[in-house]
């Protein structure tokens, strides 16, 4: 409730509104890895069918190898990582500079507990959205609105139009077991979002290191079926 | 679909849930400060999930056939190559769950830059890309992706597009090895485009992953193939999206006088999900069996009818609960006291547990069904034995059971699909699994002759240069040990799960082989659509007949079955359409 009120105050003050509107992805958001509010300008010019959802589901799917805990923190494109309010889930068709139509979701997230670096509140663009009449492109999340979630952010790239970049098996939604997992890592073993920040924080230790004191993997397959390869250079 | 008395009917709480969710997501877009749409959540592990399917079960795909050809790092393709291996990949999903009717493909060809953004232009590809998925960069983690574009009324797919990323192994990566495309094993860190391929089109079917050891896993092991043939919750999910068809019948026909007879049919006992047949013995004369798996997975269905059949033959029905995804085999032998026993053979759902080991699985009957016992063989076969073939050799007493094991049992990972046989007289006490050195990528079926000092075996074997399975192999070999002896028939464009079968003619053996054929370069099913087969003479080494046509018209299932006896030279010959 404390963290709710926090946010509306927040809304107010900065301008942000609470309501889906267009104009605060142009105003402002936090970008993962700092902490401070930074101008982010619009991806697009043209824009429409805005259209605000509940949730979205996961129906488009980039298949990944199985990655290590510590192989997602170490990762040269992790870019801050901590837990999450999902606050708005707002879609929109835009035009991009190249003239294609793009279906993207903007989520808005609330940090609920650092675990690296991360951004009191995040604007994250993904794929996925409304597509045109009556159609719409799948994402490869499954988010809800109020849902809290762990997320291991991608740095931000320039064809994101500077938002926060997630990738699927950056995002630990809670399964019906009551653990949080990322649909490889605690699959089986339930961890709660504690243990879960608990965990990368010991792998990160307040920075990077070059190698980690421990490990964890996916646990989908038996233990003798567990890859074992490298940790990249 | 039929169900029974005694037999279970359960549905998952999940599905229904997930349905449920599903019926309502519909709405148009929405302008200004419309509602939230209230759009299905889906958690990883359901399947399928969110419920969609192709309007009509029809899904045409086109392939980027020059995008494969280079831009896959470490593997150069030819375009036939190209034209093959996608097709046959996408094939796996009806040829190996048996939806038959419910979901056909059509595949051609497109031109130009490989587009593996969001961009929909009305046409399902697959194309790979010479780098990562955007946002990454070596060592990139993803495979492959498919994006989905749904109607949101009707909840059905309107474009589904497949990127391989060809820049997925690289010095920097978790697998330093390359993309590889073969018939039998990949090396331990390469990747396994097949298995990805097959990956990648369950999601552009219907399915979600999910976390039990599937095609649909959410997530990849280099040196893999373990996603090259769809098993468990990956056939479950499939025919829940596309149903087989209601009216599916089995048929046979008869080889008597050098001929083969009319087409006969005999009902399903409960859907049709492959024909196995045996003929065994009862008190009141022989009989003939044909098994069938339900359509739901949970129920062997045994239709039995007196042997020697006619048109007019009647048929009864006995059930017996089960809890598998796959194809079974059946066979049957004599007992001194003038009846007969069942041996029926089938894997389990649960394919591999945390022992690593098969739930292969030996159901034995009386042949009047009055007792029932089963028989794991966890402790006999540890690997991941799939597509069983039981066969009974009367010469010995023995059944034979031969299986294709998907990983060695030295624990190496889901590589060298060999075939294994091993033998027994009560089903409980089995022999050391024989390893006969045959490296199969596909099913086996065996048959062995009244008398004889030698089983037939037929199987898929994939030729490696070029990498391609186009062959089906025919072999006979010896009982003990099953040294290769005559490989023949050597099939070009033959395509998917050959049978076996025998008769004795004036003392001699008469083998009898099948395959289902197929157009696999972009036909318009890459799955059989003729059955043929031949017989060979009585002597050694055979000489196969020329192929005899038996049904030359869309035979679906390629889960065919030969019936015969000693006491007479007919052979039943069973299909399924």
């Amino acid at each position: 409730m404390i963290t709710r009120i926090v946010t509306i105050g927040f809304c107010v003050l900065s301008m942000w509104s609470c309501a889906s509107d267009i104009r605060r992805e142009q105003s402002s958001t936090t970008v993962p890895g700092t902490s401070h509010v930074e101008q982010i300008p619009s991806p697009s010019s043209e824009r429409w069918n805005r259209t605000p959802y509940e949730a979205i589901f996961a129906g488009s799917h980039s298949d990944s190898q199985l990655v290590s805990l510590c192989t997602l923190v170490r990762h040269p494109q992790f870019g801050g990582g901590g837990l999450y309010r999902v606050d708005a889930l707002t879609g929109y068709t835009e035009r991009l500079r190249d003239k294609r139509d793009e279906a993207i979701t903007y989520v808005e997230f609330t940090l609920v507990e650092d675990w690296f670096k991360s951004g009191k509140r995040l604007v994250a663009r993904i794929p996925g959205g409304p597509a045109g009449p009556d159609s719409e492109l799948l994402w490869e999340f499954n988010l809800k609105v109020g849902d809290i979630v762990g997320v291991l952010f991608r740095k931000h790239r320039a064809d994101n139009a500077g938002y926060a970049d997630l990738d699927p098996l950056g995002v630990f939604t809670r399964r019906e077991n009551g653990g949080y997992s990322n649909g490889q890592l605690f699959t089986k073993q339930s961890v709660t979002a504690s243990r879960l920040g608990d965990l990368v924080k010991g792998l990160t230790g307040g920075t990077l290191r070059d190698s980690c004191p421990y490990d964890e993997w996916p646990d989908l397959l038996a233990n003798s079926e567990q890859p074992t390869v490298a940790l990249p250079n | 679909m039929h169900r029974y008395n005694g037999v279970p009917f359960t549905v998952s709480i999940g599905l229904l849930r997930r349905y449920a969710v599903a019926a309502v997501a519909v709405g148009g877009m929405t302008i200004g400060s419309a509602p939230a749409r209230a759009t299905p959540t889906c958690e990883v592990g359901s399947s399928p999930c969110p419920s969609m399917t192709w309007p009509n079960g029809q899904y045409f795909v086109n392939i980027n056939v020059s995008s494969f050809q280079n831009n896959l790092s470490g593997l150069s393709m030819t375009a036939d190559e190209v034209k093959f291996w996608i097709p046959y990949s996408l094939s796996m999903w009806r040829e190996r769950t048996g939806v038959q009717d419910g979901l056909s493909f059509a595949v051609g060809t497109t031109t130009g830059t490989p587009d593996c953004n969001t961009t929909f232009n009305g046409s399902n590809e697959v194309y790979a890309s010479p780098g990562c998925a955007p946002g990454q960069s070596a060592p990139c983690m993803s495979k492959g992706t498919t994006r989905i574009r749904r109607n949101v009324t009707s909840n059905t797919y309107l474009e589904a597009d497949t990127c391989i990323w060809g820049a997925s192994v690289g010095p920097t990566s978790l697998c330093t090895g390359s993309w590889r495309v073969r018939s039998d094993d990949v090396g331990p860190l390469d990747w396994d485009l097949r298995g990805t391929l097959v990956h990648e089109f369950g999601h552009a079917l219907a399915l979600d992953h999910n976390t039990s050891p599937t095609v649909m896993l959410g997530g990849g092991a280099c040196g893999s193939t373990w996603c090259r043939y769809p098993f468990g919750e990956d056939i479950q999910g499939m025919r829940a999206s596309y149903p087989p068809a209601s009216g599916d019948i089995a048929r046979w026909r008869e080889f008597s006088d050098g001929a083969w007879g009319p087409e006969n049919t005999a009902p399903g006992v409960d859907g049709v999900w492959g024909v196995h047949t045996a003929i065994g013995r009862s008190g009141s004369g022989e009989k003939v069996v044909a098994t069938e798996l339900s359509d739901d997975g949970t129920t062997i269905g045994f239709n039995r009818s007196a042997y020697p059949l006619s048109s007019s033959s009647t048929w009864s029905a006995s059930f017996a609960t089960v809890n598998t995804w796959r194809p079974i085999a059946v066979a049957a032998r004599p007992l001194n006291d003038g009846n007969g026993e069942l041996w029926v053979a089938a894997v389990s759902r649960e394919q591999v547990v945390a022992s690593d080991c098969p739930g292969l699985r030996i159901y034995r009957s009386s042949n009047t069904f009055s007792s029932r016992s089963s028989v794991d063989m966890t402790s006999q076969i540890c690997g991941s034995a799939h597509e069983p073939a039981l066969t009974y050799d009367r010469s010995t007493g023995r059944f034979v059971l031969f299986y294709v094991l998907r990983n060695s049992p030295s624990g190496d990972q889901l590589q060298n699909d060999k075939i294994f046989a091993t033998t027994s007289t009560d089903g409980v006490t089995w022999t050391a699994p024989q390893d006969l050195t045959i490296f199969s990528v596909d099913a086996v079926d065996a048959a062995c002759p009244d008398q004889f000092s030698k089983c037939i075996l037929s199987f898929m074997n994939g030729s490696t240069s070029p990498p391609r399975l186009r062959n089906t192999w025919f072999s006979v070999k010896t009982k003990s040990p099953y040294i290769l002896l005559h490989p023949s028939g050597n099939a070009d464009t033959a395509d998917r799960t050959p049978a076996a079968g025998v008769r004795t003619v004036n003392g001699a053996p008469e083998w009898f082989l099948s395959l289902a054929t197929a157009t696999p370069l972009l036909s318009e099913r890459a799955n059989g659509t003729t059955l043929m087969f031949t017989t060979s003479s009585a002597s050694n080494p055979i000489t196969f007949f020329p192929w005899i046509s038996v049904a030359d018209s869309d035979v679906q299932s390629h889960q065919s079955s030969f019936a015969s006896t000693p006491a007479s030279d007919k052979i039943y010959f069973w299909y399924v359409r």
